[in-house]
């Protein structure tokens, strides 16, 4: 004998969907927030070391000038978005650089501080200390997500020029200006989750008090991102300074290891990134600014942000550069 | 001595059996990906409309023999042709563009001074760019167009002079049978410089890949002036081997890295 099913009330099969629904999101939820970046485990110190590789087709009867410096540095999580970092110049081989690059020198040395108002998706990290390209004084950067790929971000620093090196043979550079400068840039970044495809569009005041321009465009990959760029800058006040448009390359390589352990509160590991850059038709001296990171690079956010790179959508969350513990 | 080496290896027969499936997979991968002198894709001296997929990067070098290199390189004072190395990084970010960055080894007396030695000291630079409008169907070929030497500036100086300057539209069709894959490739091209005019015009070639060893390709190209064959192949996955002769005679070759970045 056949036991016939009872028919259900419509109304419970639609609580049960409902129910269903919110707990799903609900769990969702809790998942973005798990992916979303989260902060170094603190205290946390760092030491790495990369290779800086500077070459110039300046000279048409040599094939490339080269200047090769080893960067030793470190990084301290003091907690609480708190960063101490500093990294100097070893020189290792130069050819056809000026003499004062035989010098080993204090590149960078800073403390920074990220402020993060995550309702109104405003994001700030102020910089204080030594910044690379010999310049001293403060930075702020801000970063605007308005959407999941469109972003508005500036930076305004205020600083003067200081140079310390020393080597071997008891000589030393010490070379401090008071003299100020304030520089901005101001920049739109649009971002294609789909294709991992970035747009960043940003121009300024410069380092050499030149106002330019420049379109880069990034395609990001699991571990390498390559652009292709373009600027456009006045004629700055440096005797150099003389090209107006220039264009190139980056490539930027992060290094394994990719990703760091939360527990871990002291580690040695290779520098995060190696960054290629091919400048055509640049007078050298043009729309440079200073980076306030020793492993500052195109790929990686300065500041924690779950977007473009940093986001879970892009796929490249945790490789972006290992910054972000799981 | 059979006995002891059956001792020592064990049997020969068990063993190859093991690693020939090893060996076979180092030395396939699939499709083996030509590389022309520039790091583009194409076949010796004549592009091609296949493209590479998408995120691969490439760094080579390549042997050139002076009969392919623009008459305007040479070592002066003597105004003769060498024979020279090209370097080139590639890469195809997307899979219907192709961006490739190289340049030629140029010989010079040293500080440009006729007594002293003669060596590589300067190099001609220049960027590619391929544009792939039209991807390969069942029934249609693939079309490219695409340049070589694409950017720079148009002064005759020494040192950015467009000599590889030269546009091309090219297309592409692979036909499979028992055999392998046959590939037609039919390409107009135009050289910016008059002293490369001898390579303007219809050119082309045929590539076959044998069904027994797909890695490999054989080349048989007409570049305008003369007849070029060559062979490629996929070695250990990563590396492309690349060996041709100009007009029957004068060697060219070289060694490319291949990676896929995703």
């Amino acid at each position: 004998m056949l036991r016939k099913e009872s028919n259900r009330c419509p109304m419970k099969r639609i609580l049960l969907a409902l129910a269903l629904y919110v707990a799903s999101a609900n769990c969702s939820a809790q998942m973005e927030q798990q992916h979303a970046p989260e902060r170094i485990a603190s205290p946390r110190f760092e030491l790495f070391s990369g290779v800086d590789l500077n070459y110039a087709d300046v000279n048409f009867t040599r094939l490339y000038d080269l200047l090769i410096n080893l960067t030793p540095g470190f990084k301290f999580h003091l907690g609480n978005d708190w960063l101490i970092a500093a990294n100097a110049w070893v020189p290792i081989l130069n050819e056809g650089y000026a003499s004062r690059f035989n010098m080993t020198r204090l590149n960078l040395a800073s403390v920074s501080k990220e402020l993060h108002f995550n309702s109104a998706r405003q994001h700030f990290k102020v910089s204080a200390g030594l910044f690379s390209r010999e310049r001293w004084g403060v930075d702020l950067k801000w970063m605007f997500p308005v959407n999941s790929w469109f972003m508005v971000n500036a930076q305004a620093g205020l600083t003067s020029h200081w140079a310390l090196a020393f080597d071997m043979h008891g000589y030393t550079e010490h070379s401090f200006d008071g003299s100020w400068l304030a520089t901005a840039v101001l920049g739109a970044n649009f971002y294609l989750t789909r294709w991992n495809t970035e747009f960043r569009l940003s121009g300024g005041r410069y380092i050499n008090k030149d106002y330019g321009c420049q379109l880069e465009i990034l395609r990001h990959f699991r571990h390498c991102s390559v652009s292709v760029f373009g600027l456009y800058h006045e004629k700055g006040d440096d005797r150099y300074s003389r090209q107006q448009e220039a264009g190139g390359f980056k490539v930027v390589m992060m290094l394994p290891p990719y990703k760091q352990k939360r527990e871990r509160r002291f580690v040695v590991r290779p520098a995060s990134n190696f960054r290629l850059t091919y400048i055509a038709q640049s007078d050298g001296v043009s729309m440079r600014m200073y980076n306030t990171d020793p492993e500052e690079n195109e790929r990686v956010l300065p500041m924690r942000l779950d977007w473009g790179t940093g986001s879970v959508a892009s796929g490249l969350d945790g490789v972006s550069g290992g910054q972000y513990n799981k | 001595m059979y006995n002891i080496l059956h001792r020592i290896f064990g049997n020969p027969r068990s063993w190859m059996k093991k690693s020939l499936p090893i060996i076979v997979y180092l030395f396939s991968t699939g499709v083996a990906i030509a590389q022309q002198y520039s790091g583009m894709e194409g076949l010796i001296h004549v592009p091609s409309a296949e493209m590479d997929s998408a995120g691969v990067a490439r760094i080579g070098l390549h042997y050139v023999d002076q009969h392919m290199i623009p008459d305007a390189i040479i070592l002066k004072p003597e105004n003769t042709k060498f024979n020279s190395l090209t370097n080139y990084l590639s890469i195809t970010p997307f899979s219907w563009i192709e961006i490739g960055y190289g340049y030629t080894l140029w010989k010079f007396h040293k500080d440009k001074k006729p007594s002293n030695d003669i060596g590589f000291y300067a190099k001609d630079r220049y960027f590619s760019l391929r544009l792939q409008p039209l991807r390969e169907g069942r029934y249609w070929p693939s079309v490219v167009v695409g340049g070589q030497d694409v950017w720079g500036s148009s002064e005759n100086g020494e040192s950015s002079s467009n000599y590889y300057r030269n546009f091309y539209g090219a297309v592409t069709k692979h036909f499979d049978f028992g055999a392998g894959q046959l590939g037609a490739h039919l390409v107009y091209r135009h050289w910016y410089r008059d002293y490369n005019h001898k390579w303007n015009g219809v050119v082309g070639g045929l590539t076959f890949r044998p069904a027994f060893y797909s890695p490999l390709r054989f080349i048989g190209e007409w570049d305008g002036t003369e007849v070029n064959l060559g062979a490629d192949c996929t070695i250990y996955k990563y590396f492309l081997l690349q060996a041709s002769l100009q007009d029957f005679k004068h060697f060219s070759g070289g060694l490319c890295f291949r990676i896929g970045l995703f």
